[in-house]
């Protein structure tokens, strides 16, 4: 654009009366993961709230509840928690026309609160001759928790009026986690199974969510 | 949109399992030493192991040293030691303990206070316990003299 064509943009804009850019603010649901918790006897409840409170950025706060049940051939255990993740996402898609979809690249802090319950486990004899039964402990290892950094990308597409699907991946990163005597942080709500070769792991969400604008 | 939906729950299936690399339950090492001269080994051309809870056999042939696992069950393990014809009845007692070890190794058993009892012996004469604490099993536990 030229500079005189500039200017008269820049002249043409103070005449029209200041179009107001709408406040947008989208709730989501993570779908994806409440089917699957429900298929393995499980729950889980992810909640995000996103707005877009300048330019091309969103503030997002996501929330959820899990209550899962990890059950291998070694370990049965529940666990109960809470978490939170507070970040920042920024949209780098052009939209054609009045489309509204966005795909971001954002990082959040999460923090999760959370208990086990150690049901049962067996124990691990490579050799037994005598099979190892199953110890059936009921153990509780509580006030755990753990924080970490989600690097997510995520598409969101307006499907029909206002309602989004939406699909992200997040690589963590485990910055800290409990100790508990006689037994390991393993599975954390929200990150998912921590692993023992590296501090990163690996999460996909398929969301479905609604926009308010106003 | 849908594509990506399918594609994403197929990645899900390719994650890297975590594996056992560390050491799990220890056995029992049992080293065989010559009555006559007890600073020498004496190996076994036929020994059997017989759990006397399962009735399971171990076979080994022109060992020394044998390394056989315990009952995690019980605080006890009862063995028939079957060399050639000759079989003797050996008892072992012990306190467990459960240790956690990994996600991928779940719980291992140590075991404590180890004591060892020999029954209508024929050819064992004489033991001797060199480590009373089964944490480990690189090393000896029990000598056994025949």
């Amino acid at each position: 654009m030229s500079a005189q064509q500039d200017s008269l943009q820049t002249s043409l804009d103070s005449l029209v009366p200041h179009k107001r850019q709408p406040v947008k603010i989208r709730i989501g649901f993570d779908a994806g993961k409440y089917i699957w918790a429900r298929l393995n006897d499980s729950e889980s409840y992810d909640f995000y709230i996103d707005a877009n409170f300048y330019k091309n950025y969103y503030l997002i706060f996501l929330t959820g509840y899990e209550n899962h049940l990890t059950n291998s051939s070694l370990l049965t255990y529940h666990t109960t928690g809470n978490y939170y993740k507070l970040g920042i996402d920024y949209n780098i898609y052009e939209n054609w026309l009045d489309m509204d979809n966005d795909i971001t690249i954002g990082v959040r802090y999460a923090y999760a609160g959370f208990d086990y319950q150690l049901n049962s486990f067996r124990i691990n004899q490579p050799e037994a001759v005598i099979t190892p039964e199953i110890n059936e402990v009921n153990k509780y290892f509580t006030n755990l928790s753990a924080h970490w950094l989600d690097f997510t990308a995520k598409i969101q597409a307006e499907t029909f009026k206002n309602v989004y699907l939406g699909y992200a991946v997040s690589l963590k990163y485990l910055m800290s986690y409990s100790d508990p005597d006689d037994f390991e942080v393993l599975y954390i709500p929200g990150f998912f199974e921590r692993n023992s070769y590296s501090n990163f792991g690996f999460g996909m969400q398929y969301f479905i969510s609604y926009r308010f604008k106003f | 949109m849908l594509a990506m939906w399918l594609f994403a729950a197929l990645l899900v299936s390719c994650e890297k399992d975590d594996s056992c690399i560390d050491p799990t339950t220890p056995n029992l090492v049992i080293q065989f030493y010559d009555y006559d001269s007890p600073e020498n080994v004496k190996s076994i051309a036929n020994l059997n192991v017989v759990y006397l809870e399962t009735g399971d056999t171990l076979k080994f042939q022109n060992v020394d040293e044998i390394k056989i696992p315990l009952n995690v069950n019980d605080d006890s393990c009862l063995l028939k030691l079957v060399k050639d014809t000759a079989s003797d009845m050996v008892s072992f007692t012990y306190q467990r303990e459960y240790v956690f070890v990994s996600k991928a190794c779940g719980f291992k058993t140590l075991f404590h206070n180890l004591e060892m009892n020999v029954s209508h012996a024929q050819w064992i004469k004489d033991f001797e316990i060199i480590n009373h604490e089964i944490v480990i099993d690189t090393s000896a536990h029990v000598k056994i003299f025949h």
